[in-house]
């Protein structure tokens, strides 16, 4: 195990960088976490926003949007002065703005849609509401004057009306109102905090183990080809079990007995170990490609942020693009991704669920085994070129 | 020229510097000797104030060294132990590079040139440090020391890991570089190599200078004048009693029937042993007789050889 | 100083894999960013090609004219935003549902009703258009009673549903609705010079390689020799984001506002901030490069994720909660002063934007010359 233990030998001296990146991306997903609670992108409910509309018309029409708006939003007066709005936009005074122009009414009124320009705070995603909000006011006082009401009456109509409230049932079936628990949220996240530790720490690692002397005397040894591989996949595996074991305390430390009493517990550790295989898998095929110390971060850069963003793990699968989340199936984070959501939504599983479940699983440690016969291939091709 | 006077080095416990003295005079090729971890490149690295020292001075040219005297830089060159090239960089351009942190005029492609002559590096101007052997990447770490034509040249270990070839085109560039005017500083711990080239040498030994001279004035500072050594089979007991009797014998051993002896100088040293060796019937094969090297004089003087 | 400039450009262009990957990197998680939803914008603003939403349609009492309608409506979304499965029984939908095979009931009656699972882009989906239906039939109820002739006329307006707002910045563009993650990946593209940085100051120090201790013996002024060093790589640098920004601009269409003058003055800053801070951290002796290369990638990639490089609202909630924070965050206010070209066109914050970089740079550049001014080194 001569192998083996040089491997754990370079380990132990490069643990104050291992330590590093765990604490950095610990702290990301840790704030990550944090703020996806603030996060209110895929609630129903609406919540009230500081919005402005500046009324350069101040005609029946648009006194009559900003009232129906103000049913809805704190309605906040702002002068209409672009710098004044930017500042207040910028400190979040306002969050949503709509400018109406001088002539909107007479506009409308003659048939043509101009769209209105609002202005959202970029990043927060709750100005969507207010958009709908706008479509449906116009889009009704239009339907109601070619029905016949003067614009007054439409307007009257729109404002002071009560409107239907839809009658709306959730058949809550995990547990948690509909959503997932914040535990499941933090699993999320964690397959690019995984994968970002490990291909850091074992690129790093693999550097070193693999300065080309070194190499060269392994090459030279008695130990066999076969036999240096497998050293080395233990090695990484005592890293990647040990990385596994510390990110699992996480959700634990965060959310204790809520977590703990989940009966899912067991497959959210397996999916996330799986993600682990993967990431060791991932991390040795890197470690055989680069081979310069100043390359590694634009690297496992790449590697980690744009996986993570195809496959659904900061932003959620929902918002994705079809076409992308159709090439996603092609990577591993994807089936993890979506186990995640199949236990974290479901207390219980339907036996069709539990079928798609193991099929996560196992295409998950497909890939795993997969990109290790690459990496494979490509370490016995070097091997040959460079002893 | 250069002037170093009580240099004390400390890295926490362990002295590197002890006290160290050096005089080196213009025109001189002077050798620092000593072995591994004697404190050579230490010396070196607070004379160019690249280290900061505990105690001491130093001056070069009349003047003291500090990191920015930048006017006394300009008229050093350095040849670190370590390769110190660019490796995107191919010769030529590292040279270039080099001579131009030195040289601003126009007179800096024709010093180019002339160091890859001297480096012998013709064949190998377009080509990229990594590609080049041990050897030839030793020479434009030399070329990139020297290419300016500096009045003082440092050398440290130029020739760690160099082939035979490259090690005397390495050896004769440098008495070359000597003969046109500059000052030298060369460390090494192959005594062959200083022996051939200095003109002066010291010896250094736990951050101090044991010895400072000629070669010859070191041979002398010595009492081994001659070294003798004779196989002969068994030799007994009372027999080598006698030898060490002898006059000018102070040191003798006898091992796997090699008879060593070590002699003051004097005159018939030899002939007399031999004689004694005939009398007592005893066959001998053969006879070497020895001057002393710098190795005898390091022996002597810090009672270790110098190779490790 | 020409020569020497000339030699560290070939010096640092010649090492083509790092160049290569200090260009790419940015453009290939630009390419993905824009995959993933660049192109559509979020799924909510409705310009999304979606998966049409599966649904299962329960009739409970399908004979009032309200439910009749509605059952109407429904049927016309179907292919359109909806697809009406074939499930007819009520068991079978709730499991269904449960599977996930389909995503909300909806309940023909008097009062129609949604049924759904969790909260997501989907099912609002399904609530709004519940809700449309309601407003609408309710609008249509009103003009039957009042001005029954007109109904056909309004009707057909009904169909004719138009998009009436259009995202525009203050300056009157119109604008990508996930424009602000190209902002934050521009902006930890600046920051990644750090990672040049760094290589340069551990080349140009005694104490950390024997190149650095070569070019320290030299009676080139060591000021100079970093000064050069430091602009050598910022133009590099500069011109690997400005290639960025292009692509970004040009191939993926995305704007980055109509003044490239100030666009070109916000990169030039940014690659500055990133650079001097790569220069900065080299300077802190002790450590090795790999300790220090880790710091490099905690000090990019840490307020990059602050400034949402990964969630785009971050930046957001820090403002709300934090804002001492987007202050002082390089890449936060990097990312701002991409706002203030292309969102809230101002010149006055822009100018507080790159003031605060331009400071934080020249206290990077002071600390690092003071740092390898300090000529002699206690150990080599």
């Amino acid at each position: 195990m001569t192998v083996f233990r040089g491997f754990m030998t370079i380990t132990r001296r490069n643990l104050p960088i291992a330590v590093m990146y765990i604490i950095i991306f610990v702290a990301i997903a840790i704030m990550a976490q944090q703020s996806r609670t603030e996060d209110e992108i895929s609630d129903f409910q609406a919540n009230s926003l500081d919005i402005a509309v500046i009324d350069r018309d101040q005609s029946t029409l648009s006194k009559g949007l900003s009232d129906y708006l103000a049913k809805y939003h704190n309605l906040t007066e702002t002068p209409d002065d672009p710098a004044a709005i930017q500042d207040r936009m910028f400190y979040r005074d306002i969050q949503y703005l709509v400018t109406i122009p001088a002539d909107f009414e007479k506009v409308y009124l003659a048939g043509q849609y101009k769209k209105l320009p609002v202005t959202k705070i970029p990043g927060s995603s709750s100005g969507f509401y207010v958009d709908q909000q706008v479509n449906t006011f116009l889009n009704a006082i239009r339907t109601m004057s070619s029905g016949g009401f003067s614009l007054e009456e439409a307007v009257k109509e729109m404002t002071e009306g009560t409107g239907d409230t839809a009658e709306i049932t959730m058949a809550d079936k995990s547990g948690h109102g509909g959503s997932m628990p914040d535990y499941a949220i933090l699993y999320q996240f964690l397959p690019y905090v995984s994968l970002s530790i490990l291909c850091y720490v074992l690129c790093y690692i693999t550097l070193a183990f693999n300065n080309i002397d070194v190499r060269r005397r392994l090459l030279c040894s008695s130990v066999s080809g076969r036999q240096q591989n497998f050293q080395l996949l233990l090695g990484y595996l005592v890293v990647g079990i040990a990385v596994w074991g510390l990110l699992n305390l996480l959700p634990v430390i965060l959310y204790g007995r809520s977590c703990l009493n989940d009966p899912h517990l067991p497959y959210y550790l397996f999916n996330s170990f799986l993600v682990m295989l993967n990431s060791l898998a991932l991390a040795f095929l890197l470690g055989v490609f680069v081979t310069r110390q100043d390359l590694v971060s634009a690297v496992v850069n790449v590697v980690t942020l744009g996986m993570a963003f195809t496959c659904g793990v900061f932003v959620d699968m929902d918002i994705l693009g079809k076409g992308i989340k159709k090439a996603a199936h092609f990577l591993p984070l994807y089936w993890y991704e979506s186990n995640n959501r199949l236990l974290g939504f479901n207390a219980e599983f339907s036996r069709s669920q539990y079928r798609s479940l193991y099929t996560g699983f196992g295409i998950q440690i497909l890939f795993a085994a997969a990109i290790f016969c690459v990496a494979l291939v490509f370490v016995k091709n070097k091997r040959r070129t460079e002893a | 020229m250069i002037h170093i006077e009580n240099l004390v080095k400390r890295y926490g416990d362990l002295v590197a510097l002890d006290h160290l003295n050096l005089d080196i005079k213009e025109g001189e090729i002077f050798g620092l000797l000593g072995p591994n971890g004697s404190g050579k490149t230490t010396a070196i690295n607070c004379l160019l104030a690249l280290l900061k020292y505990d105690k001491g001075t130093v001056t070069i040219f009349g003047r003291p060294m500090t990191p920015d005297s930048y006017d006394l830089k300009k008229d050093i060159g350095i040849v670190m132990q370590n390769v110190a090239v660019f490796d995107q960089m191919s010769v030529m351009e590292n040279i270039d590079y080099f001579c131009g942190l030195y040289v601003k005029d126009k007179e800096k492609r024709r010093l180019v040139e002339e160091a890859i002559t001297f480096a012998g590096l013709e064949n190998y101007k377009k080509m990229r440090p990594k590609k080049l052997s041990g050897g030839l990447l030793r020479r434009l770490n030399i070329a990139c020391g020297i290419v300016h034509k500096p009045r003082l040249i440092i050398l440290d270990e130029p020739t760690v890991a160099v082939d035979p070839q490259s090690r005397n085109k390495i050896l004769s560039g440098i008495m070359e570089l000597n003969r046109q005017g500059s000052t030298i500083i060369y460390t090494s711990h192959y005594m062959e190599e200083v022996e051939q080239i200095c003109s002066r040498i010291a010896i250094i030994d736990h951050g101090q200078v044991l010895a400072t001279g000629t070669t010859e004035e070191l041979k002398k500072m010595i009492k081994t004048g001659e070294t003798i050594t004779i196989e002969a089979i068994s030799l007994a007991e009372p027999e080598l009693a006698a030898l060490r009797e002898f006059p000018h014998v102070f040191d003798l051993s006898y091992q796997e029937q090699v008879l060593t002896l070590r002699l003051s100088s004097a005159k018939h040293n030899l002939v007399r042993i031999l004689n004694f060796l005939q009398e007592k019937n005893i066959s001998f094969g053969q006879v070497f007789s020895a001057l002393p090297t710098l190795n005898d004089v390091f022996l002597e003087i810090t009672g270790k050889e110098l190779r490790d | 100083m020409l020569h020497l400039f000339k030699y560290r450009f070939i010096q640092v262009t010649r090492d083509y894999a790092n160049i290569f990957w200090t260009l790419l990197f940015p453009i290939i998680l630009g390419t993905l960013f824009y995959f993933s939803f660049g192109s559509s914008g979020l799924a909510g603003s409705g310009e999304t090609p979606w998966d049409m939403v599966r649904v299962a349609v329960i009739e409970e009492d399908g004979t009032s004219v309200q439910a009749q309608a509605f059952r109407t409506f429904l049927n016309e979304m179907d292919g359109d935003a909806i697809e009406i499965t074939d499930i007819t029984s009520e068991g079978k939908a709730l499991r269904a549902l449960k599977e996930e095979q389909i995503l909300g009931i909806y309940y023909v009656k008097d009062t129609p009703s949604l049924t759904v699972s969790k909260n997501g882009i989907q099912e609002t989906i399904l609530t709004s258009l519940l809700e449309t239906y309601l407003q609408n039939a309710s609008i249509i109820e009103k003009i039957a009673i009042n001005h029954p002739e007109n109904l056909e006329a309004a009707l057909s307006s009904m169909e004719d549903y138009q998009e009436m707002t259009q995202d525009t910045s203050l300056g009157g563009k119109t604008l990508d609705p996930n424009v602000h993650y190209f902002f934050a990946l521009i902006a930890y593209a600046c920051l990644s010079g750090a990672f040049l940085g760094l290589q340069s100051s551990n080349d140009s120090q005694a104490n950390l390689s024997p190149l650095g201790a070569r070019r320290s013996v030299t009676p080139t002024n060591k000021l100079v020799l970093i000064l050069i060093d430091f602009i050598t790589l910022f133009i590099v640098h500069l011109i690997c984001i400005l290639i960025l920004n292009l692509y970004i601009a040009k191939v993926l269409g995305i704007s980055l506002g109509d003044r490239p003058g100030v666009l070109l003055l916000v990169n030039l800053m940014g690659c500055m901030i990133g650079v001097s801070l790569g220069i900065v951290l080299g300077c802190i002796a002790r450590f090795s490069i790999n300790i220090k290369t880790g710091f490099v990638v905690a000090l990019t990639l840490f307020p990059s994720f602050l400034a949402g490089l990964m969630f785009g609202n971050m930046k957001h909630i820090i403002e709300l909660y934090c804002p001492v924070i987007n202050r002082i965050n390089p890449a936060a206010v990097l990312s701002d002063a991409f706002y203030c070209i292309s969102v809230y066109n101002d010149s006055q914050l822009l100018i507080r934007s790159l003031l605060t970089l331009a400071a934080m740079s020249l206290l990077f550049i002071i600390a690092a010359f003071y740092r390898i001014r300090r000529e002699r080194y206690d150990s080599i």
